[in-house]
């Protein structure tokens, strides 16, 4: 029986992989404007924040749009915004949004942990 | 009057006493740029470049003479100043320039970035005055261009050992212009937070010899977003001019159920309204056991007749601790330096609030506030209640449509 932790990195990986059989197709034109899918995908978000220390990051995450976010393969939607996103450091995701913030999604512990440039960090996690 | 830097507090002097007032305003006939600082000119000039309401009516009724007046004639005098009041509000020239020489003081050398720097024009520095019972904080807007007087080491030393000469209390000389509402850093907050534009400044000694002239550059013209459009702009990644069909696609695969959203009679050009949640995320409005937890998040947004959505506003719930310097932060990297000039955190353009029905205010496109969950039970609790983030689009171009 798998593991919620190897769930987790099979699914980035399998995003990092599906933009790789894309012919590394790092697409998505930063702030295009389109509705989430309506049944693909799945929803990542940030938890209620237990640990306080992570509240910095929620805001940033918050301000951003994705405290709660659609992953599709390798395409991720803030709300109904899509957001640019090409292979990242240990086997994740770089998002870049279009203010030239990026976020690094990266597998940690039971979920994901957005790393973003400006310094603050918070966990997200498949929504069951 | 005082000036406040975040370290210190300077004495402030005013250039023109008020007992040159009149010869001021015969001098104003004269010249398009009269100098001096006059507290109430100042203040009914902000009123009317930002659109923030002078309550002139409340005013009148603290006038000397409304409270000389017996209680027979008050209500004639309160009205006869109220008229006086309204008519020297419309009467504002808001170009008008104002000068104040201020008290202030150089700072130790930099040695990392070989400058000094003046500490009135650092961040978080304000200078108060009052007028109408009220006070006022002047912010500069481009300060920061003014703020250092760059200078290799070696002529620092001997332009140090001068300054200590003195105390380095210096003379700032600074001549401004009202031009909204607010502190572009956000490090100043208050009810009325005069934003201005330095023209040009001089840093004089105590004899009145110039020591630096800085380079001021006016407030808007350093780097910064292309203007700021909303409706190629984002709250919380929700977006404005699609259709009411594709945000409520949007919201619940997102968040959940949508539903109708309540509608104010009063607002304009808005048809109706759909929402995820919209009371829940204060206390007041539920009628649960159990507060709103951080996390929780809340939506409306109202479309107009064409079901195009034209307004979103989203709020999110966090702990406590909530670092209100961290959100302002993220805010301005995501949307730039504060435009708005008419709330604390806001970006324009500016347009009267007819849609909402308050034609005689102004709203921006975006605006963001962070309020705390307080409720009745708050009263007298010794407890640190959750935040409450909002950020709110509007289409101003669509609003401006609207308000002709």
């Amino acid at each position: 029986m798998q593991t919620f932790r190897t769930a987790v990195l099979r699914s980035i990986l399998l995003v990092s992989a599906a933009g790789a059989a894309c012919g590394g197709a790092d697409k998505g034109a930063p702030g295009a404007v389109a509705a989430p899918p309506s049944r693909s995908g799945d929803i990542w978000e940030i938890q209620a924040p237990a640990d306080r220390t992570a509240v910095p990051g929620s805001i940033v995450a918050f301000v951003n749009g994705v405290h709660v976010m659609v992953v599709d393969g390798n395409e991720i939607y803030a709300g109904m915004t899509t957001l640019a996103t090409k292979s990242g450091a240990d086997g994740g995701r770089t998002i870049t949004f279009p203010s030239g913030l990026t976020a690094d999604m990266v597998s940690s512990g039971k979920g994901a942990e957005l790393r973003f440039s400006s310094g603050e960090r918070v966990m997200v996690h498949e929504r069951q | 009057m005082t000036m406040h830097t975040p370290h210190s507090r300077l004495t402030v002097t005013n250039v023109v006493c008020w007992s040159a007032a009149l010869l001021l305003v015969m001098l104003a006939a004269l010249s398009a740029q009269s100098d001096g600082f006059d507290d109430e000119t100042a203040a009914l000039t902000y009123h009317k470049v930002s659109g923030d309401r002078l309550d002139t009516q409340t005013v009148a009724s603290r006038s000397q003479a409304a409270l000389r007046a017996t209680s027979f004639d008050r209500p004639d005098v309160v009205a006869a100043e109220q008229r006086r009041l309204d008519s020297l509000l419309a009467s504002m020239d808001v170009s008008h320039e104002f000068t104040l020489t201020i008290d202030d003081r150089i700072a130790d050398y930099d040695h990392t970035n070989s400058q000094f720097s003046i500490e009135l024009f650092t961040p978080g520095s304000y200078i108060p005055f009052r007028a109408f019972s009220q006070e006022y904080r002047l912010v500069f807007a481009n300060a920061a261009s003014a703020r250092a007087i760059p200078m290799p080491k070696e002529q620092a030393r001997e332009f140090d050992a001068r300054l200590n000469s003195f105390g380095r209390q210096i003379k700032n000389e600074v001549h401004f212009k009202i031009i909204g509402k607010g502190d572009p850093t956000g490090a100043v907050s208050g009810g009325f937070v005069v934003r201005a534009e330095i023209t040009s400044a001089r840093a004089l000694d105590r004899s009145g010899e110039v020591l630096f002239t800085p380079k001021v550059v006016a407030a808007g013209a350093g780097p910064k977003f292309a203007g700021f459009d909303a409706s190629k702009t984002d709250v919380a990644g929700l977006r404005i001019g699609g259709s009411k069909k594709d945000m409520e696609a949007t919201l619940t695969r997102l968040f959940g159920k949508v539903t109708p959203g309540h509608m104010t009679a009063s607002a304009k050009g808005f048809a109706g309204a759909i929402e995820v949640n919209s009371l829940g995320c204060r206390s007041g409005f539920t009628n649960r056991k159990t507060r709103p937890q951080p996390g929780a998040v809340c939506v409306t947004a109202y479309y107009d007749a064409s079901e195009t959505i034209r307004l979103v506003r989203v709020e999110r719930m966090f702990p406590s601790n909530f670092d209100v310097n961290v959100f302002q932060k993220a805010l301005l990297q995501k949307y730039g330096p504060l435009s708005g000039g008419r709330g604390a955190l806001s970006w324009g353009p500016g347009i009267p609030g007819t849609v909402f029905n308050k034609p005689d205010s102004f709203v921006d496109a975006l605006t963001a506030s962070v309020a705390y969950d307080e409720d009745i039970s708050s009263i007298g609790a010794n407890r640190l209640e959750n935040a409450i983030a909002s950020l709110q689009l509007l289409d101003a171009a669509w609003a401006e449509k609207v308000s002709k």
